[in-house]
């Protein structure tokens, strides 16, 4: 069973035939920048971006193309800086803080999860679900959920139950530490 | 690069990827402050509708 499913934004009308199951077919219409549940083998992502489409909400772009001094990223194996030339890496991401260095400035954004791809040319990708500037990030939010998870974490009895908790746990843990950093 | 000995603990307990990710997009959307809050919750949607096919027609969908 292998699913693959491509929604490409920008299309007039997007509504797509993601997936073909024997028996079942499934019709999907929704806005960009939304992962599909698909294989654990095969994924696509799609980065938010401008969509107009007359069926659908129109999106802010959140990531503009833009030439900085230097991004630093968080992905699985720590904090990695990108700079101009830097070697060509597929990092994964975990939640956490992405800084873009432009000069003296420096604008951080907190990212869900997700890929940065950095290409040979000097040209890196940053792939996420949700990258929101840290501003805004409601910080009672954060501590309420950080409680909560830390409470199911401890009470949670099958494995699913301890994944999803765990994730909670960590996601609130960056949300907070990318608040207080 | 990561190696392959040890899966990510989402992994190990049955978990896809993009079930993950999308966890974590909730859960950070449910962190935002208000006037943003309501924008990434309408992000949040999907519609779709499901309809069993037999003898090569579909059938009543059910959604």
């Amino acid at each position: 069973m292998g699913y693959l499913c491509y929604l490409i934004p920008g299309l007039p009308g997007s509504r797509i035939d993601a997936v073909r199951e024997t028996g079942t077919e499934m019709r999907y219409a929704i806005p960009s920048g939304t992962w599909y549940d698909l294989d654990r083998l095969l994924w696509i992502a799609v980065a938010e971006r401008n969509t107009f489409d007359r069926n659908e909400e129109r999106f802010s772009d959140r990531f503009s193309t833009s030439s900085v001094d230097m991004v630093i990223i968080p992905a699985t194996t720590g904090q990695m800086g990108v700079l101009p030339g830097h070697v060509a890496t597929i990092a994964e991401l975990k939640p956490g803080v992405m800084s873009v260095h432009e000069g003296n400035d420096v604008t951080k954004y907190f990212v869900s999860s997700g890929f940065a791809f950095i290409h040979a040319n000097s040209y890196a990708d940053v792939i996420a679900v949700e990258a929101v500037p840290i501003d805004q990030i409601d910080p009672s939010q954060v501590q309420k959920g950080l409680a909560d998870f830390t409470q199911k974490l401890s009470s949670a009895s099958t494995d699913l139950e301890k994944a999803e908790a765990q994730i909670g746990v960590d996601v609130h843990s960056a949300l907070n530490s990318a608040l207080t950093g | 690069m990561a190696s392959n000995a040890a899966a990510p603990f989402w992994r190990a307990a049955g978990m896809t990827y993009i079930t993950y990710s999308n966890i974590c997009a909730n859960l950070v959307r449910n962190c935002l402050k208000e006037p943003h809050k309501s924008e990434a919750l309408t992000r949040e949607k999907v519609h779709f509708s499901v309809s069993k096919w037999a003898d090569g027609k579909p059938q009543k969908p059910r959604y």
